[in-house]
């Protein structure tokens, strides 16, 4: 059980996070993910969450970030918006059959 | 404008991880405008508790590890792994500290080790050549009186022991000594057994090579066969494999071998020396002394029986069923000595007798708590370091905390170095475990116990070192620790603080006493024994030990018959005296220091209802005592025709000692008084000599016993030991010696060839192993802790500077100065020297039986011990009191 297989893990929120940033494809910010989860889901998760989830995202190298032009609305600042990585990818993939696999043989064993 | 709030703008410019900022305060702008549009709250306050959140949470989780399970505390080992780094670090930038604090450990640790590894050989280590010894059983008969003492048991007995429901199988052996001759070479004498043909079995012994007995071989026509030990194969077979089938004379009887015994394997007890084993049934021809009806008679054999019981029997129930046994013997033979006498006693394990047992477990145990107080000293040393060290590192250890390191964190830190320190003098301690082991015995200890060399280093002794030095490091780091971690952060940042609190001064004084303390408890201790074996050395024995020759031989078992014994030793006698070099000689039965018991009782013949005195006695032949050089106080020695009656009883002229005259007649001037003795009952004798009183069997016993000595014509015993005065180096007459035996005949061995001087010092090897190792011992601990006292003092002395600089500025002299220095020095030697000389009274009244010749409150003794104590506790105040006296005040004070 050493600490580099636990590097691979999601947590729930990171999965919708990445997952919200997959369906907005280039224009994934952080306004843009919080609404796609509320819209999606009706969870509304804190502003500080999301950008937490996101910034350890990036450091973890599942998302990449490139700032859009700036525009007035924002007061001419740049949105930041991500992209998922191969990793990030990877990571969700593995995130998902690992649940996937766990419910399978959850259910199996209730019956 | 799309801006922000003043103070929101600066949180998220300022405060939030600079790759955010631009993007949370235009996310932050849009939202707004968003919120504003569907007429909710985003104003000031939404605003700015909104971008106070964000970048709250952003570089909280900035702080946190990546990986979430790792937002628990490191574990464990880690943590472990991280402190030893941490403790290898700063041993390393302070080596001569971490050199001196390991080797003090390493002799506490090593000490305790050697003497437990001796200690753990002979209490726990199983015997070679013995499986499963904890389910054996001992069975001897003892002494009901306790007195210590037990009968031998004869072959019937045996066997009746061994018919009990209670024993699956039961077989003994019965120590003698052989001569054996291999292939024609000279004999040589070697410790053999008569054993039971099921001996082996019963030891659950498989031979490596070759067979053991069989029951066939119960039979005398067929027991002429021998196991030899894998030590005689060794030395004297040179490991030939073709030894099976092999010829050998034992006491000039040919037998076979058929078996060589598991290595290391001398007798199921560790001091055996066995090595040769043959089946009882042989004894006709290889003992022709013992009696013809030894399997079916009487004769006492055993002196005890090794039984397996049956599965599920314990050792009670044996216990009870040896004691109906034992009735039933009573009851058959009402008026038998030994059935009046006697008891079985039965203990688990093979053979060890108790005895040894005893005597042994008394000298570890002494052995023991002297290694143990080393150790508390060597503790309290290093603590009295680590304890130094734990405030030349005030400032670091106050930076940790500062930087948010709680106070048991710093605890475990300092108590990891401790554990560092500790690791290497284990490691160091079991590396020189084996050597200081050596010098532990530096001789066998008795002849029952082999050097340390044969001694091995087990698990146990790793884990009892591992145990001691974790013990020990962690004992002697927790209080400096403790100490140390308690630091006020402000004025120790301030000013890497220069002094020491008072309260730790005060503990490091006393640890230092505590030190004193235990070397002087261990130098009177050790004193009080090495006073006690040179008191043994000076009790006068009242002859030379120096110049006397003595060697040993035995006819018996040669065939020798009474006549042709005697003209052995008269020709032996006679040829000893012609030697060059030799002045005197003559022999005797029981030589000194070498006892063996007889008995008899005399009263004057003049007063025949008197009670008659009894009396060790001794048989010598003429010149004997005059070989010694004993001094005759009335009378003269035996002549040749005496001593060598051809009637052989020595029933008609005796020499008595001084005690035994003034006993009998009040007065040693009794030569020509005539004696009654009670063996022979009322045959009468007549005193010849009187001898000044001489102890020749023991020393520490006051006064010397009533003695009487009867001429030896050397036919009864067929033994004997001759000595001989020299005049010549012992190595010149030696040589001649064994070449003389061996023109007189050549299958007669001799033995035990040393000088009589030889012979004390194996008697006293015991009291001077124990007086050695302690005082080498104390001497250690004299030296840690004038070492611990040093550092002690040079450690105040640096702290002082600045205080001793402003007296030397007020105007005290270098001398005043010194002073000041010693006296701390003194006051610290004088408080731990009371409380040692308090110990060592304590310790000494433990030991007083060891003791001899003074007592345990010995004002001498422990006048020197803490004299020396005091002498190294000035030298150790040289240097720092000269360092002290040398300040320079300008350089100080600027």
């Amino acid at each position: 059980m050493s600490s580099f297989s636990e590097k691979g893990l999601l947590g729930e929120l990171e999965q919708l996070v990445m997952l919200a940033a997959m369906r907005l494809g280039g224009q994934a910010y952080a306004v843009a993910i919080r609404d796609e989860i509320e819209v999606q889901t009706g969870i509304s998760l804190g502003r500080g969450s999301v950008y937490v989830a996101l910034d350890r995202l990036d450091r973890k190298g599942f998302l990449e970030s490139e700032f859009s032009d700036p525009t007035p609305e924002r007061g001419g600042k740049a949105k930041r918006c991500f992209t998922l990585t191969a990793s990030g990818r990877r990571a969700l993939a593995r995130a998902d059959q690992a649940i996937a696999k766990m419910r399978q043989a959850a259910v199996k064993g209730e019956r | 404008m799309a801006g922000l709030p003043r103070l929101a703008r600066w949180l998220v410019t300022r405060i939030v991880p600079a790759e955010w900022r631009d993007s949370v305060a235009g996310d932050l702008a849009e939202e707004r405008v968003r919120r504003k549009s569907q007429g909710q709250p985003a104003g000031l306050l939404w605003t700015t508790v909104t971008a106070a959140s964000i970048v709250y949470q952003l570089r909280r989780d900035r702080r946190k590890p990546l990986v979430a399970l790792q937002h628990t505390r490191p574990r464990f080992l880690d943590a472990m792994r991280f402190d030893l780094r941490q403790a290898l670090r700063a041993a390393m930038r302070h080596p001569s500290f971490a050199v001196i604090t390991v080797l003090t450990l390493t002799l506490g640790v090593g000490a305790n080790t050697a003497v437990f590894s001796l200690a753990n050989w002979l209490m726990f280590r199983p015997v070679p050549g013995v499986s499963r010894p904890d389910d054996l059983v001992t069975v001897r008969m003892e002494m009901k009186s306790g007195a210590g003492g037990w009968y031998f048991m004869s072959v019937p007995e045996m066997k009746r022991i061994a018919a009990l429901p209670g024993l699956a199988s039961a077989a003994a052996a019965s120590s003698t000594s052989f001569h054996l001759a291999l292939d024609g070479a000279p004999p040589m004498r070697v410790e053999g057994s008569l054993a039971t043909t099921n001996y082996f079995d019963v030891l659950g012994q498989r031979l490596p090579h070759g067979r053991a007995f069989t029951s066939a071989e119960d039979d005398p026509g067929f027991a002429s066969v021998a196991v030899v030990s894998d030590y005689l194969w060794r030395t004297s077979l040179n490991r030939d494999p073709a030894a099976i089938g092999r010829r050998l004379v034992l006491n000039g009887a040919t037998f076979q071998i058929i078996g060589i015994a598991a290595p290391d394997f001398r007798g199921p007890d560790r001091s055996g020396r066995t090595d040769i084993w043959v089946p009882i049934a042989s004894h006709r021809t290889s003992l022709p002394s013992y009696p013809a009806t030894l399997l079916t008679g009487d004769a006492s054999l055993f002196s005890s029986v090794l039984a397996r019981p049956r599965p599920g029997v314990a050792v009670d129930q044996i216990r009870d069923q040896l004691n109906g046994l034992f009735a039933t013997l009573a009851a058959e033979k009402p008026k038998s000595f030994k059935y009046t006498r006697g008891v079985f006693a039965v203990w688990a394990g093979p053979d060890v007798p108790r005895w040894q047992r005893e005597g042994l477990r008394q000298m570890f145990t002494l052995l023991l708590a002297v290694s143990g107080l080393l150790l508390l000293l060597t503790c309290a040393n290093v603590a009295t370091l680590l304890f130094t060290r734990a405030h030349e590192r005030h400032a670091e250890l106050a930076t940790r905390q500062a930087l948010g390191a709680s106070r048991a964190r710093i605890v475990r830190q300092l108590v990891a170095e401790g554990l560092l320190f500790g690791g290497v003098g284990a490691g160091l301690a079991l590396a020189g475990a084996a050597a200081m082991g050596q010098w532990i015995s530096g001789l066998v200890i008795s002849r029952s116990l082999p050097a340390m060399s044969d001694v091995p280093i087990d698990w146990r002794v790793f884990f009892f070192a591992a145990v001691v030095s974790v013990v020990a490091s962690v004992a002697a780091s927790i209080l400096p620790a403790l100490v140390g971690s308690r630091v006020r952060l402000s004025p120790a940042l301030a000013q890497g603080a220069r002094g020491q609190s008072a309260a730790g001064r005060r503990v490091r004084r006393v640890l230092t006493a505590l030190q004193v303390g235990v070397a002087v408890a261990l130098l009177s201790v050790g004193l009080l024994l090495v006073r006690s074996m040179i008191a043994r050395y000076q009790v006068p024995l009242g002859y030379d030990t120096r110049n006397v020759l003595a060697f040993s031989f035995d006819a018996t078992t040669q065939g020798y018959e009474r006549d042709r014994l005697r003209q052995l030793f008269g020709n032996t006698l006679d040829g000893l005296r012609q030697q060059p070099g030799v002045v005197q000689a003559g022999y005797a039965w029981s030589p000194p220091f070498r006892p063996i018991g007889a008995g008899n009782g005399y009263r004057p013949a003049d007063q025949p209802e008197s009670a008659p005195v009894s009396v060790d006695i001794n048989s010598i032949s003429d010149g004997f005592l005059p070989a010694l050089g004993v001094r005759f106080l009335d009378g003269r020695d035996f002549t040749a025709s005496e001593a060598r009656d051809p009637l052989d009883l020595g029933a008609r002229v005796v020499i008595v000692n001084d005690a035994l005259a003034r006993k009998l007649f009040g007065t040693p001037v009794v030569a020509g008084r005539r004696l009654l003795a009670t063996y022979p009952e009322g045959a009468q004798v007549t005193i010849v000599g009187v001898i000044a009183d001489i102890r020749e069997r023991q020393i520490d016993h006051e006064p010397v016993e009533p003695r009487a000595y009867t001429p030896f014509a050397g036919g009864a015993m067929g033994w004997g030991t001759m000595l001989a005065r020299l005049t010549a180096p012992v190595s010149m007459v030696a040589p001649r010696v064994r070449e003389m035996m061996r023109g007189l005949d050549p299958h007669v061995p001799i033995y035990d060839v040393e000088l009589v001087s030889e012979s004390v010092d194996r008697y006293l090897a015991e009291p001077r192993l124990l007086a050695r190792t302690i005082a080498g011992f104390a001497v250690l601990a004299a030296l840690v802790a004038g070492l611990g006292l040093y550092g002690v003092l040079a450690r105040g002395v640096e702290e002082r500077r600045k205080e001793l600089s402003i007296r030397a500025a007020l105007g005290a002299g270098p001398a005043a100065i010194g002073r000041l220095i010693s006296r701390e020095a003194l006051l610290v030697t004088f408080a731990g020297g009371a409380a040692g000389l308090g110990t060592a009274i304590w310790m000494a009244r433990l030991i007083q039986a060891r003791l001899f010749g003074v007592t345990p409150y010995d004002a001498a003794s422990m006048g020197i011990a803490f004299g020396i104590v005091v002498a190294v506790a000035l030298v150790s105040t040289l240097a720092p009191a000269r360092r002290a006296a040398r300040i320079d005040v300008v350089k100080e004070l600027r």
